[in-house]
């Protein structure tokens, strides 16, 4: 399953502790050092996808400050599919770094050459 | 709302009524409670968690099961209606729209001409056997080209005296047409029921464009006729309308309503709605899309109401006898 740099995200914050929906926007503005700041629209579209996917699940609720929050938490095939894309990730950098070297070669300056 | 609530969150307890009343109790303090722990101390909501609000509340009632019914059944009708035209016109060029003595380069013509009037079956087709991405992509042919064809016609200098304006209605329909499939394709949305209800449509609606040929041809055409008919689609589309609007309320009220909007529309004066209709609809295939319409919310409104006052026989399994 192909899945987005937001869900990855998403997924990614949930995969160490059950969060909720203001943790996971501060964890992700973290973890991207600001370059994604999730709207709460865009996450609650994502987190009620992400639900009925089964990826992930509603935990518990608490109440704090007189606001409802909702804890989710990550399932075991939403763990499998951080697996998979993470490993579908290393193996484009891997390969990507690879070209990388050999273009890096092919410009070294070759001993006995001028210039 | 209580009388200690913050500014802010009344603002935003406003802004969340644009959401589905369904997904309001579910999960309405949910997203109120990120939304304020998101513009902490502000007094007003912030314009980008306001316009991402709208764009989810948007994108919800877009994919409502109710919305949903009655977005795929008027893209059904739009597709039959235009999509029978061509076809229509077709069979009446070779059944008596041309004279005798013209006929024989209708005959020796007829493969193109069966093509051309066949082909824009094609989106409406693949749409009812469920081929959604290919009716997508066929109508985004078709209305290339044509937008194309017109393009090319002005820049050839064979645009002029045509109206811009009843251009851009022109293409009104097919670029309706398009968006609605567009959305079709992203939300798996399906031709709705009963099939053989729409599947019959396709041959009553090249019926229906040859019987528009044999109308203007045969002086069937009565100036006074076409107010009635006209005053009776705008009355029965509101009083569908109408009753739509209050579809959760007891059957009685929703019949009421229903016969009131029908009154009301054919109240709406005649030389407004005829004027309108003969300068923008004449030869488009919104009327006939918009009675197709009619006649399918009709037909699944007096379907539920029949289904809502005999509870009974809905309590029933099949074939179990009633025990004493």
């Amino acid at each position: 399953m192909d899945i987005s740099e937001q869900t990855f995200l998403i997924l990614s914050a949930l995969a160490d502790q059950p969060r909720h929906g203001y943790a996971l926007v501060t964890e992700v503005d973290e973890m991207t050092n600001g370059r994604i700041r999730l709207r709460a629209g865009t996450l609650y579209g994502a987190l009620d996808r992400l639900v009925t996917q089964g990826l992930i699940a509603p935990d518990h609720d608490e109440v704090e400050k007189g606001r409802l929050r909702r804890f989710y938490t990550l399932t075991d095939a939403g763990a499998d599919a951080i697996r998979a894309e993470s490993q579908r990730m290393a193996t484009a950098v891997r390969l990507a770094e690879e070209r990388l070297n050999k273009r890096a070669a092919r410009n070294a300056p070759r001993l006995g050459t001028i210039g | 709302m209580s009388p200690d609530m913050s500014p802010l969150e009344r603002r935003y307890r406003r802004l969340l009524r644009l959401l589905p009343a369904t997904h309001r109790s579910a999960r309405g303090e949910e997203l109120l409670g990120l939304l304020l722990d998101l513009d902490d101390g502000r007094r007003h909501p912030s314009w980008h968690e306001t316009l991402n609000i709208v764009a989810l509340a948007i994108r919800l009632r877009l994919t409502t099961p109710v919305t949903t019914t009655a977005l795929t059944t008027g893209l059904t009708a739009l597709l039959v209606a235009a999509g029978t035209q061509p076809a229509g016109h077709t069979v009446d060029l070779f059944t008596g729209a041309v004279l005798a003595t013209d006929m024989s380069a209708i005959i020796a013509g007829w493969p193109q001409l069966a093509a051309l009037g066949l082909l824009p079956l094609a989106p409406l087709i693949a749409w009812l056997c469920g081929a959604t991405r290919t009716a997508l992509t066929l109508q985004a042919i078709f209305l290339t080209v044509t937008v194309g064809w017109f393009v090319i016609d002005v820049l050839g200098g064979a645009g002029l005296g045509i109206n811009p304006g009843q251009q851009l209605f022109a293409y009104a329909p097919p670029t309706l047409t398009l968006a609605l499939l567009a959305v079709a394709a992203r939300e798996r949305w399906a031709a709705p029921r009963p099939r053989p209800f729409w599947w019959a449509l396709v041959p009553l609606g090249i019926l229906a464009w040859k019987g528009t040929g044999e109308w203007g041809r045969h002086g069937v055409y009565v100036p006074d006729a076409v107010p009635t008919v006209i005053g009776v689609l705008t009355a029965a589309t509101v009083a569908v309308g109408a009753a739509f609007a209050l579809r959760r309320h007891r059957p009685a009220v929703i019949v009421g309503v229903g016969l009131t909007g029908f009154v009301a529309g054919w109240l709406i004066p005649d030389p407004l709605l005829s004027n309108t209709a003969m300068r923008h609809f004449d030869g488009q295939p919104l009327p006939l899309a918009i009675l197709i319409m009619v006649i399918a919310a009709t037909v699944a409104g007096i379907s539920r109401l029949t289904r809502r006052l005999k509870p009974e026989a809905r309590a029933l399994p099949p074939d179990e006898p009633v025990l004493p």
